[in-house]
């Protein structure tokens, strides 16, 4: 291996360093995959979230060969450490998302942690399940200060002009 | 900046000095004379009186190498340094009122208040769930539903298992 400055540089490496080193950053995935498949809905930092995304979607993908496969087995087995999820993964998420090809995880950036190390945190979930959505359909507020100016100013419009209508 | 001539004499000055010290070390300036010396080890402290009047004081003894300011730094222009852009709080343009709720959020940040307000109803199915689960690691291999008061499921949901929260449907959790 040359030791150049490109090795210094990370020219087109996607997978962030997380944990003590690459085994540990699988185990991690694997724990956090695990919660989410159990789950549905969590919360982690920001960058876990991006990372554990990928192999959301890829066990899906997996699950969706079905439980007879081999290899698909072999996947979910390892992914998920708690082995009451398997059957879960199977017959739940793999059926939900038969017709869709490949969206099937939704993240969104949540506000700083409490916490003293304030760190950024994302909510990552399947999508179709069971709880409360995270963002309902964008309507304008009525209430808002901008809106409630604009409506004052319409009605002052509309009083002039039947005012003037009358005169 | 030194003048170069005062450094060419330190150069030499050290140079001779290092020689000295040399030739003194290997012993070569020693003459092989007999009788009035005396039995000892032949590293004996030599004395240098004549030697130490002479010379510089060595380069790490003195001081006027270091660096140093010259002048007192004006009120002006340290005002000028530290108020620099770079340092200064950057304003932030992005903050926006929530729609639902009017608090303050980010534009790229789910709205703080509601999303508590989504956690907390969420903590509070998942405990419903674990009581019906029982014993931990216990999931079924069923969709589940939430339904609220006087809710009852559809004909599409008859394989899901129900889970019931005791209240009144809350506006921002739409059955659709």
């Amino acid at each position: 291996m040359r030791l150049t400055i490109q090795m210094l540089i990370s020219h087109g490496r996607v997978a962030r360093k997380m944990g003590l080193g690459p085994e540990s950053r699988i185990n991690m995935l694997r724990n956090i995959l695990t919660g989410l498949v159990r789950h549905e809905r969590i919360e982690t930092t920001r960058g876990r979230a991006d990372e554990v995304r990928f192999y959301a979607e890829k066990l899906i993908d997996y699950a969706k060969k079905g439980d007879t496969d081999e290899k698909a087995m072999k996947m979910a087995n390892f992914w998920l450490t708690e082995k009451d999820l398997i059957p879960k993964l199977f017959k739940v998420l793999a059926p939900r998302f038969e017709t869709q090809p490949k969206a099937y995880t939704r993240m969104a950036r949540i506000p700083n942690r409490e916490n003293l190390d304030k760190a950024a945190m994302a909510v990552l979930e399947y999508k179709g399940n069971p709880f409360p959505p995270l963002q309902t359909a964008k309507r304008d507020n009525e209430l808002t200060l901008i809106n409630q100016l604009l409506k004052g100013y319409r009605e002052q419009r509309a009083q002039q002009a039947a005012a003037k209508v009358e005169a | 900046m030194m003048n170069s001539s005062g450094f060419v004499c330190f150069l030499r000055r050290s140079l001779l000095q290092l020689e000295c010290r040399i030739i003194e070390a290997t012993g070569l300036d020693r003459q092989f004379a007999p009788a009035l010396a005396v039995h000892g080890p032949s590293i004996l402290p030599h004395p240098h009186d004549e030697q130490e009047v002479t010379s510089e004081p060595s380069f790490l003894d003195n001081v006027f190498w270091m660096a140093a300011p010259k002048k007192r730094r004006t009120i002006e222009i340290n005002r000028t340094r530290r108020r620099d852009p770079s340092f200064m709080l950057k304003v932030k343009t992005n903050i926006e009122p929530c729609v639902e709720c009017g608090h303050l959020k980010q534009k790229h940040i789910l709205c703080g208040f509601c999303y508590e307000k989504i956690r907390k109803e969420t903590a509070l199915i998942r405990g419903q769930i674990k009581a019906m689960e029982g014993r931990p690691l216990n999931t079924p291999a069923q969709e589940t539903l939430v339904l609220y008061d006087s809710e009852s499921p559809w004909e599409s949901d008859k394989d899901k298992r129900i889970v019931e929260r005791n209240r009144k449907r809350p506006s921002w959790f739409s059955i659709y």
